[in-house]
């Protein structure tokens, strides 16, 4: 038997395929691009002890993640706050891990999407469940986990042919991307799920910006708008009692440490956010959250500078306008010089 | 670690390499093997190396008793404690 020789001979046909694979998908457009999942989360979470009261740390779901840019953060304010927003997700158990679990007493923006913020305490539920599997990764990761995940990213970063996500996009590059793309037929005869097809891209400090696309090609935005009406089929009563009581006695107990809570509601637009105000009357929800609370709150609708964005998929700003959010937004923190955390 | 992992990838490469490394005599490579299971274990979870470490010193003794006991319902007894640690982490874990 040859055995060298067949070892050459699979390495370089094993080699040839995945050149040839790397090529097609980088002719076809495609990009290197970090996959956001519960890993990278995890190594940004363990930045937190390390923080000072000086510290920013920002929480919420995707609307924190993709309209608050931190290296624009980093120019105005000479400190880059930490992103742990996670998106599609409730905030509650982030804020809660940090609360618990960490002394950290600078401040945490608590951003509130409300459908996600009021949505649930089930531990079971998406809402909830995406966040706590961050949460838990951080407390449980292996050293094993830790060391695939350092390896892989040199790959994340240089190929696209690895470019994977936590979110299961159909238009990721892996076998199991290319097989729900195959489409089949509709034999159930219910209404498809619109394809949710991947419409940003993170960095390794998890900052987030709007893809080009999405901000400049209104059919491919199209198809996000078409996914957020299509969520509105899985509406579920918003658990408000629930969601205010535990958030309350967290918010309570980090501020009753010198901690700085700060409470953010980013824009969203047309269709979307005539759904959003018309299922969570302001007055019913942010109103009273920010009353019951006693943070400070901010509104993207009470400040003529944070509301003059159009979101191009409804929800989200794109790059350049989420810059221009953050900076007009720092200015306005500055202002009422809501980054000193009464800890200092 | 699993082994379709990167980490696994690197890991073996490495014991391989160092495994064939002339550098070695043969009673290193023994103890380098050795020392990197209790490192590929201990990846998972450090304090559980305890249990390899429980399996490994009973099974050194088992080894060093029954190369020199003569008494054959003694050198039972040694077996059966060597299979009932054993496969006793395995049916407790498993």
């Amino acid at each position: 038997m040859q055995l060298k020789q067949s070892l050459s001979l699979a390495l370089v046909l094993a080699l040839l395929a995945l050149v040839s694979w790397e090529v097609y998908l980088r002719s076809q457009g495609r990009v290197p691009d970090l996959n956001d999942d519960k890993n990278l989360w995890a190594r940004e979470r363990a930045k937190v002890d390390k923080l000072t009261n000086e510290d920013v740390i920002l929480t919420g779901s995707s609307r924190v993640l993709f309209d608050v840019q931190l290296y624009k953060w980093e120019r105005l304010t000479s400190r880059k706050p930490l992103q742990l927003a996670s998106p599609g997700s409730s905030p509650l158990p982030v804020f809660h891990d940090l609360v618990q679990n960490t002394d950290f007493a600078g401040t945490i923006v608590v951003g509130v999407t409300e459908g996600l913020f009021f949505s649930t305490t089930f531990p079971e539920a998406q809402p909830w469940a995406r966040a706590q599997n961050k949460v838990d990764h951080y407390h449980n990761r292996t050293y094993a986990q830790r060391l695939n995940f350092a390896l892989s990213l040199p790959f994340q970063k240089n190929l696209a042919l690895v470019s994977i996500n936590e979110e299961e996009w159909p238009d990721d590059t892996n076998l199991k991307a290319l097989l729900t793309r195959i489409q089949l037929g509709n034999r159930s005869g219910e209404e498809p799920f619109p394809p949710f097809n991947n419409f940003a891209h993170a960095d390794d400090i998890r900052n987030t910006r709007m893809s080009e696309r999405t901000a400049t090609d209104t059919a491919f935005a199209g198809s996000v708008q078409r996914v957020w009406m299509a969520m509105g089929r899985f509406h579920r009563e918003p658990e408000k009692e629930a969601t205010l009581a535990y958030f309350l006695e967290d918010a309570r107990k980090f501020t009753a440490r010198g901690g700085n809570l700060i409470l953010l509601r980013c824009p969203s637009s047309g269709p979307l956010a005539e759904r959003e105000s018309k299922g969570f009357p302001r007055e019913l929800f942010w109103d009273e959250l920010v009353n019951q609370s006693g943070a400070r709150a901010y509104h993207y609708k009470d400040y003529e500078s944070l509301s003059q964005f159009e979101c191009p998929e409804w929800s989200h700003l794109s790059g350049p306008d989420a810059d221009v959010f953050t900076s007009e937004w720092v200015s306005i923190l500055k202002q009422d010089i809501a980054l000193t955390a009464k800890a200092q | 670690m699993l082994f379709n992992s990167l980490g696994f990838l690197v890991f073996f490469a490495l014991v391989l390499l160092y495994y064939y490394t002339p550098a070695f005599s043969w009673v290193n490579k023994k103890r380098m093997l050795l020392l990197t299971s209790y490192l590929f274990y201990g990846l998972w979870n450090p304090p559980l190396i305890l249990l390899l470490w429980i399996s490994t010193l009973v099974d050194w003794i088992t080894g060093n008793k029954l190369a020199v006991e003569q008494n054959q319902r003694k050198r039972n007894a040694w077996l059966a404690l060597s299979i009932v640690v054993n496969l006793g982490f395995l049916a407790f874990f498993k």
